[in-house]
């Protein structure tokens, strides 16, 4: 006898349409993530612990409803959160083996406003060790596998957020992104990663990896969902309102030279980027070439920003209980041993440098758009001696703070390749425009998986 | 700032026994690898300082 089926999760804009007419519950919606949850988590590994609240959330969602008193567009619907973030009741293991098992006592910031909201989180998901690198099998939890290929990595650190949308667990997720770790995994799984402007979204109650990077934010299956959940994770974006308005008129600075000319780029992933501004060009917005600071001058500063904050941070936990830290985390974190603050304040002064270089790209465009990645998701063989440099062009943006996003730009050899979109401090709205005429142009989002 | 000697295991491992850390010799390579990388960068932050 074969499991009933699970689909994949609804729509959110569907689920909300239902859940007001009646055709569908929050308690019957949240029971459908789990049953899609049950049925493909054994492959995906994305899922490390259910939120025992959820079902009550659920139910008081509906009471709402029923009562007349309606949240808005995430009322009922559920979500999952990266176990880098407090729920409250459940510990924060951060992948980790050292992390203090003792229960979150309030939920973090960001989980607050989503449940204010009237979401549900129902799980919490896979991370790599304390955000820092991965896929390290050494671990209390194997590695999540991409939905698409279970040979493949998802990328991280955000890797259970990304697999969980990719494979229809949820259509929502919240990620975190220090040097790329919502957008990496989103453009390796086929899903919408935003890495707000810095300080846009508060941190409260989440692992801090590197507190000059950190940056909390939505991962989505659609451009649309992203912009919901954004909306309510930093309040004033107001993002959602104008995904209708296209990008006839806009200029578009394409980042081409600074990721096309390193060798580590897939030709694969140049066309589909080329195409991918070719279908923005369609679309009516004019598309320019433009020339970004200085990639490894950038990278290095990123670099020496997260390895001497995160060993500072670490220092405690790594003294006193390294024997529990997995070995990529431990390799990774104690060599910034090298490092010191002398380095991290000459990263810290180049910043507004950096900063008003990605900004005169900025000044004559609406928005960038390059790379996420340079390859589609590698081989977890690629992993078997240890961690390996995976190309990418995220942490520039972490760097200076610009909002950045990464959105699904088509397929290479069957896997998921990403369009990153930048835009200036404080324009999430207008990167999320451009990314949903991109979505609308192509058809790229939310792909379904093949059985 | 850090020394051009940071790319020696020996130096490294000082470094770490300086905070109360031990740098395991499965761990050697893999961590020195990194370590190096890092020193790289922290000289191209010099240079662009200059």
């Amino acid at each position: 006898m074969t499991a009933p089926p699970a689909p994949p999760v609804p729509p959110v804009a569907e689920a909300a349409a239902a859940l007001r007419s009646g055709r569908l519950t929050a308690a019957g919606l949240l029971a459908r993530h789990r049953a899609r949850i049950a049925a493909l988590d054994g492959r995906i590994r994305a899922v490390w612990a259910a939120v025992p609240g959820a079902e009550a959330l659920a139910a008081a969602a509906d009471a709402e409803l029923a009562a007349g008193r309606d949240r808005g567009p995430l009322h009922g619907i559920p979500l999952v959160v990266k176990d880098m973030v407090d729920v409250a009741g459940l510990p924060t293991t951060n992948g980790s083996r050292a992390a203090d098992p003792t229960p979150a006592a309030r939920d973090a910031a960001v989980v607050a406003r989503l449940i204010d909201a009237g979401a549900v989180p129902l799980a919490k998901v896979a991370t790599y060790e304390w955000g820092f690198v991965g896929p390290d099998m050494g671990l209390a939890h194997p590695p999540a596998a991409n939905p698409w290929n279970p040979d493949r990595i998802t990328g991280g650190s955000s890797s259970g957020s990304a697999a969980a949308v990719a494979a229809g667990m949820a259509r929502l997720a919240i990620g975190s992104d220090t040097g790329g770790s919502i957008r990496a995994p989103a453009a390796y799984c086929g899903v919408v990663g935003v890495k707000p402007t810095r300080g846009r979204v508060p941190g409260d109650g989440c692992c801090a990896l590197s507190p000059l990077l950190d940056t909390v934010g939505p991962i989505a299956a659609t451009v649309a969902e992203a912009a919901l959940m954004l909306d309510v994770l930093a309040p004033g974006v107001g993002s959602a309102a104008g995904l209708h308005l296209g990008v006839r008129g806009l200029t578009l600075g394409y980042g081409r030279a600074w990721f096309a000319a390193d060798p580590a780029c897939d030709p694969r992933v140049l066309r589909l980027l080329d195409d991918a501004a070719s279908a923005l060009s369609l679309a009516g917005a004019r598309i320019v070439e433009v020339a970004l600071p200085d990639y490894v001058l950038m990278e290095a500063a990123g670099a020496v920003m997260i390895h001497v904050e995160g060993l500072r941070l670490h220092l405690p936990s790594l003294s006193m209980h390294g024997e529990r830290w997995g070995r990529m985390a431990t390799q990774t974190v104690q060599a910034g041993a090298v490092l010191t603050e002398d380095d991290l304040a000459r990263a810290a002064a180049l910043v507004p440098d950096l900063s008003a270089g990605v900004d005169a790209a900025l000044s004559d465009c609406d928005a960038l758009v390059t790379a996420t990645t340079l390859t589609p998701a590698p081989p977890f063989a690629a992993f078997d001696r240890g961690a390996v440099w995976t190309p990418m062009r995220t942490l520039p943006f972490n760097v200076t703070g610009h909002p950045a996003l990464s959105v699904p730009a088509g397929f290479a050899g069957g896997l998921p390749v990403g369009l990153q979109i930048v835009g200036r401090h404080g324009d999430e709205a207008g990167i999320l425009r451009v990314a949903a005429a991109f979505e609308r142009a192509t058809g790229h989002g939310a792909v379904p998986l093949p059985d | 700032m850090t020394p051009p000697e940071a790319r020696n295991e020996a130096w490294l491992r000082a470094a770490l026994a300086a905070r109360g850390l031990t740098l395991r010799p499965e761990d050697a390579a893999a961590t020195l690898a990194v370590a190096r990388f890092l020193a790289e960068a922290a000289q191209r932050l010099r240079e662009a300082r200059a």
